[in-house]
């Protein structure tokens, strides 16, 4: 939870609730309000596995209006950096109407993790822009920060008022490492190009994935019962939503991000 | 240009001065040094930092309302002056040594508390953070400071000086003027505007003016500010960052002409 969350319950559902980081986007307060439609279809498929395990299958949709891209004027290194920077809001496939790059996850799952030795997760300055832009690991994995740009910048990783790392990167540094401390929602920047912003979110387990290009996402090897699935992303925020897992096999669900109350009447 | 230099040696001495405060014994801590530890902290701290720790006690209300920094908040907060990595806690003597020091401009000195009295207040205020549980803080180590500079060596300071971006925020002769900081974008970690330092006034500087203290500053960076670490910058090149540390101290030099 970072400090300037916000959150919000809504009146007549009784599980839905979301909360918004917001990072001066503020246009979008008040105005976003999030209906959801799940539909959880039970599929069969066989098991192998001693203890039985069911895998969560879905597509986060987004079906309200087109919302801008963010252009911010480069106003240093813009003979490298260009003299505009676009930040995408959201990423819409345009068969499936899927949502790209939310992240979906069940946090209420006390298991121990298995896989100390994850891979680092490369974060690399490239072109004036983070790459990726969006990250997912578990507490204790390293970060291994790059800059391939000509020229310089701080990559300063944060969760609320609290610093992970800060570092300056000259052209040609050589790469930093640093394990993510805690669970939670990272907040990547560079001090001197005000544009530049990344996310890491940090997990205590494995039960977590990363929406595709069609907006789809597979969360394997959940134990059978109800869950709290959490859908993040980074310009339309956060919701929750229960789900039953089935005991065998996938369970299947689709969950939607219109925009506003408004735009879903019409 | 002997005023200059006197003036020079002065701020040497009162930084010396300071730094010398830091050897004290730390008692042990239990619940009557906590309860002592928050009586201390409820007349001395609260005003600024609240009787939470959150940093909006009632003076706080205006001191970093609208602009860097505001009082510490010791629930959630990281730290600025360490002698620990990049977004580590700090060590509870580089507590001691903030406290004893105060910080110029926002936070008086409390050498007016007896050393007793302020590890119990250091007691008190890391109780409210249950990362100083889970983490252990372990200091840098850092060398002493080599004999004085030659003028190629301040001369090699500037180059690195230029090479090193820090001109963004610092300006091209270290005012506090760069780009970054005059175009109103620099921010802290409450998301307040923050300025860069003027690196040719040292009596401004908070986490202390001696060459050690500049070098261990660069190091660890200013969490929860744009100041980044450059430890891994000069990892094994310590004697070019002595040379950029003189010359940080050389342009206050050259300001007294
Ligand atoms: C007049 C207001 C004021 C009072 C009184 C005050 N502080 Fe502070 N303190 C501040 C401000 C403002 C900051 C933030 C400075 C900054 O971020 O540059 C701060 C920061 C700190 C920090 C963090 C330093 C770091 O490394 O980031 C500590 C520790 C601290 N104060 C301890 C104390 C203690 C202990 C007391 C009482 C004995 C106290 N303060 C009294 C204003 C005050
Ligand atoms: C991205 C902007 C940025 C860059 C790059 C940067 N600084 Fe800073 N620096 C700051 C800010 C902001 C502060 C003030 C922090 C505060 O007041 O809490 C600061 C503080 C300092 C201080 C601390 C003074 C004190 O109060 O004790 C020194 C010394 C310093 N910088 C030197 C440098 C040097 C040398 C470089 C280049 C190697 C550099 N900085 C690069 C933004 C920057």
């Amino acid at each position: 939870m970072t400090h300037d969350q916000e959150r919000l319950t809504t009146r007549s559902s009784d599980v839905l609730s979301i909360s918004r980081h917001s990072e001066g986007k503020d246009f979008m307060k008040g105005v976003l309000f999030l209906a959801l439609a799940l539909s959880a279809v039970q599929g069969i498929s066989p098991l192998h596995a001693e203890t039985p395990t069911g895998t969560l299958v879905g597509r986060i949709l987004y079906v309200g209006p087109a919302i801008p891209d963010q252009v911010f004027e480069v106003t240093r290194d813009s003979g490298f950096c260009g003299a505009q920077a676009t930040i995408r809001t959201v990423t819409i496939h345009p068969k499936t109407r899927g949502l790209e790059g939310a992240v979906v996850s069940i946090d209420g799952v006390a298991v121990p993790l298995s896989d100390p030795a994850a891979p680092a997760l490369v974060l690399t300055n490239t072109r004036c822009a983070f790459t990726p832009r969006l990250a997912t690991g578990v507490v204790g994995q390293q970060v291994e920060i790059r800059n391939d740009d000509p020229v310089m910048h701080n990559t300063h990783i944060s969760m609320g008022s609290r610093t992970l790392v800060n570092v300056a990167m000259i052209p040609a540094s050589r790469p930093v490492w640093k394990p993510l401390k805690q669970s939670g929602i990272y907040t990547v920047k560079c001090d001197a190009h005000k544009f530049m912003q990344a996310h890491i979110l940090a997990f205590t387990h494995p039960f977590f994935s990363i929406t595709d290009e069609t907006g789809a996402f597979r969360i394997p090897s959940l134990p059978p019962g109800e869950h709290q699935v959490t859908i993040w992303h980074d310009t339309l925020g956060t919701v929750h939503q229960s789900v039953t897992i089935a005991a065998t096999g996938d369970t299947h669900v689709t969950l939607e991000y219109p925009n506003h109350a408004d735009a879903r009447k019409q | 240009m002997h005023a200059k230099r006197l003036k020079y040696i002065a701020i040497l001495i009162i930084t010396g001065l300071c730094a010398s405060t830091a050897q004290a014994v730390k008692p042990t801590t239990n619940r009557d040094s906590l309860r002592e530890g928050r009586r201390i902290y409820e007349q001395a701290c609260a005003w600024c930092h609240g009787t939470g720790g959150e940093g909006d006690g009632p003076a706080g209300w205006f001191i970093g309302r609208y602009s860097s920094p505001r009082p510490r908040n010791f629930a959630q907060d990281g730290y600025k002056f360490r002698s620990t990595g990049s977004g580590d806690l700090p060590t509870d003597q580089d507590l001691f040594t903030t406290i004893t020091r105060g910080i110029p401009g926002v936070m008086p000195a409390y050498r007016a508390l007896n050393e007793r009295e302020r590890w119990q207040v250091i007691a008190y205020l890391k109780s409210w953070n249950p990362a100083f549980e889970e983490e252990k803080p372990v200091p840098l180590t850092f060398p002493q400071a080599p004999a004085a500079p030659t003028e190629a060596a301040i001369h090699n300071g500037r180059n690195l000086y230029v090479k090193y971006d820090c001109r963004v925020c610092h300006g091209d002769n270290g005012e506090g003027d760069g780009p970054e900081a005059t175009a109103g974008h620099l921010r802290d970690g409450n998301n307040l505007p923050i300025r860069a330092t003027n690196l040719t006034d040292p009596s401004a500087w908070k986490n202390g003016a001696s060459a050690l203290d500049l070098f261990r500053t660069l190091t660890t960076g200013l969490d929860g500010t744009p100041m980044p670490s450059y430890a891994n910058e000069f990892a094994g090149r310590e004697e070019a960052l002595w040379e950029l540390v003189w010359y940080i101290q050389s342009l206050s030099d050259q300001q007294r002409k």
